[in-house]
């Protein structure tokens, strides 16, 4: 593929090519429409200012798309980016984000996704990929040392992401080339279809996946041999032996059973929204136990570069009704939370089966799960135009749910619904459906109950990409003085530890830093899991790229992010009414170990707004022009002017 | 055994202690704890140092530490994702 402009050669930045700075200094850019390439190089303040990941995109979708894109259409962007610390000897540094508009939401798409992927980008010399316009025909993207190849993806089409890995690295010759792909469910553009990297690992969330299908990009490739350095090698090792002294302890429970190891445990606590929010208990929910799942399923251990805790896990099965493929990777407690428990069943081949289709169809397993369970939902109540009435997927039935996932990626029959996600479901049915919904933003909900984890509701209410438990404060673990939360929450002089239930002013304090924290981890792009606090970023930061970064700046990079995201909902029409939640999350339980608790909407709103004010916005949660000057972000509030 | 609650500790959990607490003959096992305690204050009491972020479950009602354990409480300690415990405590 040529320059789109005359151009001179391109390099990384002198530093990164000595190993003496962890960033290239390179964006790249491919239009797929003419098709041409162009490199930005934005220069170091836009590095420190940003460092990469969330803040990146943020840029890009501000910047570089008009107001009101179809998140389908040419002119949406699809962006790869690594953060400044991402491919350093960092434990917890093998991710990259990924992002655009969503297709689900209409708002922000924004993922974090393990593996081995950014790290391959960045090694083969650029920080991030901005991925604008739509091939004429399927194409894939190749990314080798600096060089940049668009092939035909006609043979890939159809495919799922593990035989579209396998096909590349056969026709390349190259068993390591890391792949980003999509399976069926992001070319038929199901609206939250997912982008996995290395088969299992996946950018699941908002969609991105059927951005990159009307993009007619069936994958990108990548292959790069600069190792990644740091500028300053004695100060990072001392947070490689701070964690290497500590993770072993601190992550016991992610080094035993990764996430699958507490499914049981969150059922029994009412973590795990069962029956699609509407049930206490869970027949059979011992069949969750870590033990037994073990037992069962998990073949084998895997990772992501450069990390040794080894969370992840490998299923297989061979048994007579059916088999699960192990290249597709392991179950996460998301994944068996949604497919499992909300769909009210226990049966761990079932769920494994599951998780297995979504990840070679390309599917999020979160709102797979969550637009079946309300589908079953509307089934029992007799609810479903006629014709569907008779064969939809039902609560506690297995085989059921495996075909509806299969209707849902080809888009076949009643799955050509199910595929717009369960808000544009509900419109359909009309009548009393949106009464079921489990949604914040049009995004199904994550598998942490608002009921249960309060602040987390508002936290889903108030998220940019609709309901998200990642870049967000989970009640349940900062109850725990020890753990890594109120450790950071200590730092910034927040008292700890923080009470399970409501929400209070000290809550919403501690929801301002922690959000500001998981949203600079984002950027930066770090693994939630690991347990590093503000002054280990302070000493990574500093020692990755010479920089002379405080306390105050980790906190103000994250607290970019959460702004930037702000004006970029607002520039697509979002307002402040949009910041809540749907009905099911207000919906209390008779029974169970979360019996009659909840929220109420009065309440929720009355707490965004105390969080508006926290965070400098006004009472329809604009930015403050004084807030954005705070975070030298005042050149980006052009984009509330339009 | 008037007067006491019961803390129960799992296996799953005892898997990820360092010591198994003294009282705790088999695994599964029941503790008695004064009740009048809150939970938190249970655990000090019994050195029982978590080495991730749990949640109880108090007569199958999820309760917060602070809640204070009444006579006949059966208590589960739950082990939640992530969580940490940086002090190396294990």
């Amino acid at each position: 593929m040529a320059p789109c402009e005359p151009t001179e050669r391109f390099t990384p930045r002198a530093e990164f090519l000595n190993g003496q700075s962890a960033y290239t200094g390179l964006i790249l850019h491919v239009d797929l429409s003419t098709p041409c390439f162009w490199i930005d190089t934005p220069g170091d303040r836009f590095y420190r200012r940003l460092i990469g990941g969330r803040n990146f995109i943020l840029h890009y979708l501000l910047t570089e798309t008009p107001p009101q894109v179809d998140p389908l259409g040419a002119q949406n962007l699809l962006i790869f980016a690594n953060g400044v610390l991402s491919g350093t000897v960092l434990p917890g540094t093998g991710r990259h984000a990924v992002g655009g508009k969503s297709p689900l939401t209409g708002a922000l798409a924004s993922c974090e996704a393990g593996g081995w992927f950014g790290s391959e980008l960045k090694r083969a010399g650029f920080d991030a990929v901005v991925i604008h316009g739509r091939a004429a025909q399927p194409v894939y993207l190749l990314i080798r040392d600096g060089s940049v190849e668009l092939r035909p993806a006609d043979h890939l089409w159809g495919k799922t992401t593990a035989d579209t890995q396998q096909i590349i690295r056969e026709e390349l010759g190259d068993e390591k080339v890391r792949v980003a792909c999509i399976g069926p469910a992001g070319e038929n553009l199901v609206r939250f279809a997912s982008i996995m990297h290395d088969v299992s690992r996946a950018a699941g969330r908002s969609g991105l996946g059927a951005v990159m299908g009307s993009k007619n990009l069936k994958a990108v490739a990548v292959r790069g041999s600069t190792p990644v350095g740091v500028q300053n090698k004695t100060l990072m090792q001392t947070v490689q032996k701070w964690i290497g002294a500590h993770y072993k302890s601190d992550m016991a429970w992610a080094i035993q059973y990764g996430t699958a190891g507490s499914a049981l445990e969150n059922v029994l606590i009412g973590a795990t929204a069962i029956r699609n929010y509407t049930a206490g208990r869970l027949s059979d929910a011992e069949k969750l136990d870590a033990r037994h799942l073990f037992s069962l399923l998990v073949v084998d251990r895997d990772t992501c570069n450069k990390c040794p805790v080894r969370c992840k896990l490998v299923v297989g099965y061979e048994g007579a009704q059916t088999s699960i493929d192990p290249r597709y990777g392991g179950l996460e407690y998301e994944s068996i939370g949604s497919l499992g428990p909300l769909c009210d069943i226990s049966d761990p081949l079932v769920i494994a089966k599951a998780n297995e289709l979504c990840n070679a169809y390309g599917l999020d397993s979160i709102s797979t799960g969550g637009t079946i369970a309300f589908v079953m939902e509307a089934a029992e109540r007799n609810a479903l135009p006629a014709d569907w009435q008779a064969q939809a997927p039902r609560f506690g039935d297995g085989e059921s749910l495996i075909n509806a996932i299969h209707q849902i990626a080809h888009r076949q029959g009643w799955g050509d619904w199910m595929a717009e996600g369960s808000q544009r479901l509900a419109e359909k049915l009309g009548g009393e459906a949106p009464q079921w919904l489990a949604a914040g933003r049009g995004q199904e909900l994550p598998m942490h109950d608002p009921r249960l984890k309060q602040t987390m509701a508002m936290g889903y209410a108030l998220s940019p990409t609709g309901a998200d438990h990642m870049h967000n404060f989970n009640d349940s673990f900062a109850t725990s003085e020890d753990g890594d939360i109120c450790q950071r929450l200590k730092e910034v002089g927040v008292a700890v530890p923080i009470p399970l239930w409501g929400i209070s002013e000290h809550k919403i304090e501690a929801y301002f830093y922690e959000t500001a924290f998981k949203n600079f981890y984002d950027c930066a792009v770090i693994c939630h899991f690991y347990p590093y606090r503000y002054q280990h970023m302070v000493e990574a930061l500093s020692a990755a790229c010479g920089w002379d970064i405080t306390l105050e700046e980790i906190n103000q990079i994250g607290l970019r992010a959460v702004h930037l995201a702000r004006l970029y909902l607002l520039r697509e029409g979002f307002r402040a009414r949009d910041d809540t939640l749907t009905a099911r999350a207000f919906y209390r339980l008779a029974e169970g170990p979360i019996a009659n608790q909840a929220i109420t909407p009065e309440e929720l709103t009355h707490w965004i707004g105390v969080y508006y004010r926290r965070v400098g916005w006004d009472d329809d949660g604009i930015p403050l022009a004084s807030t954005l000057q705070q975070v030298d972000l005042t050149e980006y509030r052009r984009f509330l002017e339009r | 055994m008037g007067g006491q609650a019961h803390f129960i500790i799992s296996r799953r959990l005892a898997s990820l202690l360092a010591q198994t607490p003294p009282d705790c003959a088999g695994i599964p096992c029941r503790i008695p704890v004064p009740a009048g305690l809150s939970i938190r204050e249970a655990c000090e009491l019994l050195q029982l140092r978590l080495p991730a972020a749990i949640l109880p479950l108090v007569n199958g009602a999820t309760q917060d530490l602070s809640y204070i354990l009444q006579p006949d409480d059966e208590v589960y300690l739950l082990i939640q994702l992530s969580g940490g415990c940086p002090h190396g405590s294990l």
